[in-house]
């Protein structure tokens, strides 16, 4: 039953162009995210581009520091001060940015409102270094402005939480080039894409066999109204995970062959200081696929569900799309506000897992308080499982 | 064995589909005659547990259909009017699907699903998809797909629809044999088919039976009512109960 129900997928081609499209888009994704890195050579004066840029950042990142210590930064900070330089000048960047390169943006963004969604390289000309640099200090002090800012409301017990999270977070962090793992995180994101594939593939899986006129003999059978819909959900749910998982693992594969693992042990903390999380950057790229992952499931058992209750293939299929394409048109809503909450769990924000790691987001319930993260798996595992309640029922009612 | 149907109601809304239907089937072939929207292929499907009956019961043996689920579902074999194939199956595959879905064991699957489309004739065709079969040919395959496990009710839904005149005889004389031992429901609009094969039959009217018995006794009652017509047919009774002929029917 399990192989005949595959086959019922396979068979479609729209489903073997959208699977191949899928695919082709990662290859894509793989080759771009790659080919598109460039370092300045200063010994040749020139750009290197692709695996070679890759291989230069990472020697550089690698030399400057093996952890950022406060001494390390509070001397960089000195050795910057003193170019007198605006850093926001071609000058400035030529002569003290591209020598420091990644370590440069992510010291200043240390040093930078977390409101503020411009950069501005000069704060770092401007930090008191009478007593240091004081950049862990600066980390927790730029939380704490965030989590007291009256615009962003949280309530004491988030603010408690958000504050004992950040500061469980092992200092000094170690440094080291990130930009592989970087790559690998983005390949694991463009998993997203892959879930229209999945969407288009199962939204048909219970209403064809409606709008064929099958499910009339099918529910006739012994199994028609017990196996069959748990075979075709089954199927419908390994089909999501294996193809989901083959693209993610084959373009993560294709750039770890071409780059190594290099980074993986690095503290997520140097995608941006902030983050409160104590994880290091192949586990976030391991729990950005398994959130992906979860999502795709979730989405596939709800689409199940409206197959086997709305009997149109078309129908399930918009609602889908809608499903991951409407929430990227909706406004995120005021900061902190209820809105804000709701549009924060739609997939296209949930999958964006770097996103979520660095976002100050939490769900108070009474005096405890759900992370984001644990509110995404909540969500969605809610949503599988409802879904997964009432697949059959849609199904062997079809015919009333 | 003995299928009984008591006072089986089904209502859409404020519509009336079948009403209060009673009958007792034991094994034989029963012919239900009606025109289009009489409510034959809802009667049908509400025998076959896939649509809910609005009130009534339909009891086998004294036990009540919903309440044997499973054990019922493999009793009965099933071909409704239209149903979508797979179209990229070969006819073998389908026939396996189908199997599996009735729980058949793996080898005897092979086994009887081989029979069979020899037995409808399609065993040249066993291994082509469906996409490629003529109407004709995907009725056959309906045919043996219905008859895979062997079902004690066999319920057809125009059975004789698509297939030539040859085909249309080769057909009457296998339902004829297989109502020796099981219940076979035919429904049809195609009178000559009921006349042929049918031990018993129902003449259908807007949800009701209008009248029910052999087709000497239905001959009986018309010769009683059309005192000067000797030359009786059921396409004659067919005509006599439906509405001055403005009901749809093929005289074939």
């Amino acid at each position: 039953m399990i192989w005949f129900e595959l086959k019922k997928i396979f068979e479609r081609k729209l489903n073997l162009a959208a699977m191949a499209v899928g695919y082709a888009v990662m290859a894509v994704c793989v080759y771009a995210f790659i080919s598109h890195a460039t370092f300045y050579d200063a010994k040749t004066d020139s750009y290197a581009e692709g695996i070679k840029a890759i291989r230069m950042g990472q020697e550089s990142q690698n030399a400057l520091t093996d952890v950022v210590s406060e001494q390390y930064i509070t001397d960089m900070l000195k050795k910057i001060q003193s170019s007198g330089l605006d850093l926001e000048s071609d000058e400035g960047y030529s002569e003290v940015i591209r020598h420091y390169g990644d370590i440069f943006y992510f010291v200043a963004r240390n040093y930078t409102d977390m409101k503020e969604s411009y950069l501005d390289n000069n704060v770092l000309m401007e930090t008191d270094l009478s007593s240091g640099a004081h950049f862990y200090e600066q980390r927790m002090k730029k939380v704490e402005d965030f989590l007291n800012d009256p615009s962003a409301d949280f309530n004491a017990a988030e603010k408690e939480y958000w504050m004992k999270k950040a500061g469980k977070v092992k200092i000094p962090f170690r440094w080291g080039d990130i930009t592989v793992m970087d790559i690998i995180r983005e390949l694991v994101s463009v998993g997203f894409y892959l879930v229209f594939v999945i969407i288009i593939c199962v939204s048909s899986v219970f209403s064809s066999e409606n709008e064929s006129g099958a499910a009339s003999l099918l529910l006739t059978t012994k199994y028609g109204k017990s196996r069959l819909a748990a075979a075709k959900t089954v199927v419908s749910v390994l089909f999501s995970a294996v193809y989901l998982s083959v693209g993610i693992l084959l373009s993560v594969g294709v750039a770890a062959v071409l780059l190594g693992f290099s980074g993986a042990d690095l503290p997520v903390q140097l995608w941006n200081s902030v983050i409160p999380y104590q994880m290091t950057a192949a586990q976030a790229c391991i729990c950005t696929f398994a959130v992906i992952l979860l999502i795709s499931i979730s989405i596939t058992l709800f689409l199940l569900m409206c197959s086997a209750h709305i009997h149109s293939s078309l129908t399930a299929l918009a609602i889908g799309m809608a499903l991951m394409v409407a929430p990227v048109f909706l406004p995120n809503g005021k900061s902190n506000g209820i809105w804000y909450h709701i549009s924060a769990l739609f997939p296209v924000r949930a999958m964006n897992f770097k996103d979520v790691l660095k976002t100050f987001l939490s769900y108070p319930a009474g005096s405890h308080v759900i992370s984001y993260p644990v509110m995404i798996v909540a969500v969605y595992v809610l949503v599988a499982v409802v879904s997964l309640l009432f697949i059959k029922r849609g199904f062997v009612k079809s015919m009333n | 064995m003995e299928l009984v149907l008591d006072r089986v109601t089904k209502h859409y809304k404020n519509k009336i589909a079948v009403d209060r239907l009673s009958a007792v089937l034991k094994p034989g072939v029963y012919g239900l005659l009606g025109a289009n929207g009489a409510g034959k292929t809802t009667l049908m499907r509400m025998i076959c547990g896939i649509l809910e009956i609005s009130s009534g019961e339909i009891r086998l043996d004294g036990e009540e259909i919903g309440e044997m689920g499973e054990n019922y579902r493999e009793l009965l074999g099933y071909l409704p009017q239209d149903f979508g194939y797979y179209p990229n199956f070969t006819a073998m595959e389908f026939m396996l699907y189908i199997s599996s879905l009735k729980g058949l064991d793996k080898k005897y699957a092979k086994k009887q699903s081989m029979l069979l489309l020899k037995k409808v004739g399609m065993e040249q065709e066993m291994r082509h998809k469906i996409k490629t079969f003529s109407g004709g040919m995907r009725q056959r395959l309906g045919i043996a797909q219905a008859l895979l496990n062997d079902p004690k009710i066999l319920i057809l839904d125009e059975p004789t629809a698509g297939l030539d005149p040859k085909e249309r005889v080769r057909f009457r004389n296998m339902i004829a044999d297989l109502g020796k031992e099981r219940i076979v429901i035919l429904s049809t609009h195609i009178v000559s088919d009921i006349e042929e094969i049918a031990d018993w039959i129902f003449l259908m009217k807007q949800g009701q039976f209008l009248a029910q018995g052999t087709l000497e006794e239905l001959k009986e009652h018309y010769l009683e009512v059309v005192k000067n017509d000797e030359a009786f047919n059921l396409e004659k009774l067919y005509l006599f109960y439906f509405a001055e002929g403005e009901e749809e029917y093929d005289m074939v």
